[in-house]
């Protein structure tokens, strides 16, 4: 298990995710059986495996989005399954990113990034709207604050919806299938933001589809099937050289 | 058409000719100009209290609905049963004859805005509370996962975006409360309905009359409705929601 920040000798460095013997279930149907799972502090951590598995309710529950059935969800130490836990605090420091965006229609690009800063953190609006003009223009989108979202493309929400979760100063990012839902020319920009993220040094869970993305940025692939963690290790060695059947049988249908 | 005279004791009223034809005397809105001018102040004013006070009913218990809050919930669920499945004029009744047997005596006035009020309230609880629901769980679960708690995510998410599309269903009860303010001629309330079937029992123009005041509702209603294209115009979001 390689972790993108250098692990100091002696002592474990505390992770920045834990996931402890995580259950979930809708009713009678169990979607994760038991996960465990740690990520370090600068991480990439890419979640792959077949839809129903398990991949995208393992991702919303580091945030508690879902409701966990057993089990416990550490972040930074903090068991947010504990009683007593606002989530509504600890949510200000999981950045997410959806499928279908999720940007608010009725708010500009603008205000779409200062909300949060402003209302939850109180920050002046000068400031964070400098923060977002900032922001913006690291995501290329420098000449869209003043715009919608169902104005822009696909890619340029996806874009937008990212630097909306970094105006939070997020310790870690969850994205859930983030390009999945766009035409395939306009992926790469979404993948880039991605990238330069990563070498940034954030900590990132990215449940993709995404083969190249794993390989090329991801610290560890971790396979996810039948609502377990199947197969976990470097992505090249996972994507190339699989241990397991299933996992063989996976690749071999998206890599065809 | 008639072709024979009209005798004296006939059963048409007063302005019919010997030959059926009808004479009409539109001067009999000038000479009660300041009667009618009274009424429809009156009607205007329990509307607007109504049509009001039902936007503020429908908002509140329609979110307390949408928000599935317990036991809140169940009450307003009565309302709106009660209200929607009842005549509006027994309501009417119920308020201005039976509750002074209780020791709870209203004015015509209140009544009237009152009974539209809850009348027009129960009709938007229903309006708001699907416009509400009909905004996209990705919109509430982004502000969630901002961590905006649940309330601040209503209000930041399914109100600005849910009364948008309660707008067209809300302007339809607003325009029926209006309209329904002419049920007040039950307990003699004396607005514009009122005001007209008591000036037609003094002066016979029965035509000139309720076509005037059938025009003036006409005339207001399709202001009405302008109004609500305009806001819908002013608030619509750029690219859809």
């Amino acid at each position: 298990m390689t972790g993108g920040a250098s692990p100091t000798a002696g002592a474990a460095p505390e992770p920045m995710v834990e996931l402890r013997g995580v259950h979930k279930s809708f009713g009678d149907h169990e979607v994760l059986k038991g996960i465990d799972l740690r990520i370090a502090r600068g991480e990439v951590v890419a979640i792959i495996g077949p839809s129903g598995g398990g991949k995208s309710t393992l991702l919303r529950c580091v945030n508690l989005l879902e409701s966990v059935t057993a089990g416990q969800v550490l972040l930074e130490g903090t068991d947010l399954t504990a009683k007593g836990v606002d989530l509504n605090l600890i949510r200000r420091r999981i950045g997410m990113v959806f499928q279908q965006f999720n940007l608010f229609p009725h708010l500009s690009v603008l205000q779409n990034l200062t909300l949060a800063p402003r209302k939850l953190l109180k920050r002046e609006r000068a400031a964070t709207e400098e923060r977002a003009h900032a922001l913006l223009a690291r995501v290329g989108l420098r000449d869209k604050a003043q715009g919608f979202p169902k104005q822009l493309s696909g890619g340029q929400q996806q874009r937008v919806a990212i630097a909306r979760a970094l105006m939070m100063d997020p310790h870690v990012m969850l994205f859930d299938e983030v390009t999945s839902a766009l035409d395939p020319e306009l992926v790469s920009e979404v993948l880039d933001v991605m990238r330069d993220l990563a070498e940034s040094g954030m900590t990132m869970l990215c449940v993709t589809h995404e083969m190249g993305f794993a390989r090329e940025l991801g610290d560890r692939l971790v396979f996810v099937d039948g609502g377990i963690i199947a197969e976990q290790g470097d992505p090249k060695q996972v994507l190339d050289h699989p241990e397991q059947d299933r996992t063989r049988q996976f690749l071999r249908k998206v890599l065809r | 058409m008639l072709t024979e005279p009209v005798p004296a004791n006939s059963a048409l009223g007063p302005g019919f000719l010997a030959d059926g034809g009808y004479q009409f005397h539109w001067g009999v809105l000038g000479d009660h100009l300041s009667e009618l001018w009274d009424g429809l102040l009156r009607t205007l004013a329990i509307s607007a209290i109504g049509m009001a006070g039902s936007v503020v009913v429908g908002v509140l218990l329609g979110g307390a609905a949408a928000l599935r809050i317990p036991v809140l919930r169940t009450l307003i669920w009565l309302y709106v049963e009660i209200f929607r499945n009842t005549p509006l004029l027994v309501q009417i009744f119920f308020l201005y004859f039976a509750l002074p047997d209780i020791g709870i005596s209203l004015s015509g006035f209140t009544v009237g805005w009152l009974s539209l009020v809850l009348w027009g309230g129960a009709y938007n609880v229903e309006n708001f509370r699907a416009g509400f629901q009909s905004v996209d769980p990705a919109y509430v679960e982004g502000g969630r996962a901002l961590g905006f708690p649940r309330l601040a995510t209503f209000r930041l998410v399914n109100l600005p975006l849910g009364w948008r599309a309660a707008l067209p269903s809300v302007t339809n009860t607003l325009i029926s409360v209006f309209k329904n303010s002419s049920f007040m001629i039950a307990i003699s309330y004396p607005e514009l309905t009122e005001t007209t079937v008591n000036l037609v029992a003094v002066s016979f123009r029965v035509f000139e009359l309720f076509i005037a005041i059938g025009a003036v509702y006409l005339a207001l209603v399709w202001l009405m409705s302008l109004g609500a294209r305009l806001i819908e115009r002013r608030f619509a979001i750029p690219g859809g929601f």
